[in-house]
């Protein structure tokens, strides 16, 4: 028998245990359950699907990927520059201080379980919560489909669960949307793996004007 | 075609042209004073698969201008190649308004719509972009249809905004989270924004069923969002935010160019 120890480090950081507050964020889902965009599984799904299709697919695992690569090859500026170029593609402030709020925790996470070099490029880390997936990642041995595949899971998952709260959904349904979208995974990855640096970026007019309207949304549970 | 702007005594003046191809510029005026106003034309006849038009607007210390165009700019149906647009607006210590009407997107057409402002210093902008995909007007889809559609905000060499639309497939005008069926997407943006100007900019964005609009603000950049069914509706959304903002960040009243109206 084999183990692999690089697929546990993959769930340890595709956890929704890590303390990212991964469940305070909903990405725009809370406004558009107010304006009535989200009322059922078949919506939330339907919401979701279009988002591995485009935004993922085409701008975060892509440039998760690239981060990986320059991880592993120790290339700390083009780290830095996809780091830059990710936050620069979050449509709205709170996305923006979602991706940091999260990557500032990632971090501490990070060098208080002393990852090599997460404590000296804290900085960097701290700017995305992307940027210290793929670190992390990369020092774990974990190669570039399953990272994004872990990536694009911990997205999916944490969602799912704000949505069925906010809905609300019952877990079943929840579950039961959880594992349809799975089956467009493989697809968003094979995608972002294959696509070039040229054609990397998003726009999600829609999710754009949901996250704005989100930051001052009258009664709101979430931070995103 | 390039265009050099300059500060000369009081007045911003078009100091540099450099022209081919079928683009044009009309003599500046001044209906405002200082302020160097221009219309860019775009050929008349649209642009077609093959073609390219390259827009270069440079604007030197000290200078200040609006630029506008009296029309929209159309890319018509292609059978293969790419009609392309690349935009490079340059501002150094120097303030911008870059308002051009929208740009239509023929059903069939193929095409690549880039526009790169690369803000240097003390650098004021505001500008926005208006995409007609298809045409609603005639309850024409942009199906077929391809365009890439990217805006990229750098400030002193620095990604402020990347945004990329990708147009490839039918199901990309639909996207619930994307354009939700709504042919017409824009996007203003404006440098200086502090919380009074996204407030204000906040307080005229005002949303109905055919209509939707969202304010953010990303360190000092005001975007705003809108998505519609038609294109003079998503301007009229736009114009409303540049009304509000337009006194505050440039100390100007805001008087829509009569062009507007015609």
């Amino acid at each position: 028998m084999t183990t692999d120890p690089a697929l546990l480090r993959l769930l340890h950081l595709a956890s929704p245990s890590l303390p990212t507050g991964a469940f305070a964020y909903s990405q725009g889902i809370e406004w558009a359950v107010e304006r009535g965009w989200l009322r059922t599984a078949a919506d939330l799904e339907a919401w979701l699907c279009d988002q591995l299709r485009t935004t993922q697919s085409s701008l975060d695992l892509p440039i998760l990927a690239r981060m990986h690569g320059a991880a592993r090859q120790g290339d700390e500026a083009a780290l830095a520059d996809w780091t830059v170029r990710l936050l620069a593609s979050r449509e709205t402030q709170e996305l923006r201080a979602e991706e940091s709020n999260r990557g500032r925790a990632l971090a501490d996470l990070l060098v208080s379980l002393e990852v090599p070099g997460a404590a000296g490029r804290k900085p960097l880390l701290a700017r995305a919560q992307a940027t210290g997936f793929a670190y992390a990642a990369a020092h774990w041995g974990i190669e570039p489909a399953p990272t994004l595949i872990g990536y694009a899971w911990g997205w999916l998952e944490n969602l799912v669960l704000a949505a069925i709260k906010i809905i609300p959904l019952g877990q079943t349904q929840g579950h039961q949307t959880l594992s349809r979208l799975i089956e467009v995974v493989p697809e968003a990855v094979e995608r972002a793996l294959a696509l070039e640096d040229d054609a990397i970026g998003a726009s999600s007019p829609a999710l754009a004007i949901a996250s704005s309207r989100h930051e001052t949304q009258y009664t709101r549970l979430f931070r995103s | 075609m390039s265009l050099q702007l300059e500060r000369r005594g009081e007045r911003t003046v078009l100091a540099g042209r450099r022209r081919r191809g079928p683009l044009a510029v009309q003599r500046a005026f001044y209906p405002e004073g200082e302020v160097c106003h221009l219309y860019l034309l775009h050929p008349p006849g649209g642009l077609v698969g093959g073609d390219r038009l390259e827009v270069e607007v440079d604007l030197a210390p000290g200078a200040a201008a609006m630029i506008t165009t009296p029309g929209a700019a159309k890319f018509y149906r292609s059978l293969g190649p790419r009609a392309e647009q690349h935009q490079t607006l340059r501002v150094r210590d120097a303030a911008l308004e870059w308002l051009p009407q929208e740009n239509i997107l023929f059903p069939g057409a193929n095409a690549r719509l880039d526009t790169h402002v690369d803000l240097r210093g003390d650098a004021r902008f505001i500008g926005w972009e208006i995409q007609c995909l298809g045409l609603p007007s005639h309850q024409q889809r942009f199906d077929p249809g391809c365009a890439s559609l990217r805006l990229r905000v750098d400030r002193d060499g620095e990604p402020l905004l990347w945004d990329h639309r990708l147009i490839q497939r039918p199901e990309d005008l639909d996207g619930p989270s994307g354009m939700r069926g709504l042919p017409v997407v824009g996007t203003l943006i404006a440098t200086g924004a502090d919380e009074r100007i996204l407030r204000l900019a906040r307080a005229v964005s005002t949303m109905d069923t055919d209509t939707l609009i969202g304010v953010t603000r990303v360190e000092d950049l005001l975007i705003a969002r809108a998505l519609g069914g038609a294109s003079d509706r998503v301007r009229a959304g736009l114009a409303a935010i540049w009304s509000a903002i337009r006194p505050p960040l440039l100390g100007r009243p805001a008087i829509a160019p009569r062009i507007w109206a015609t």
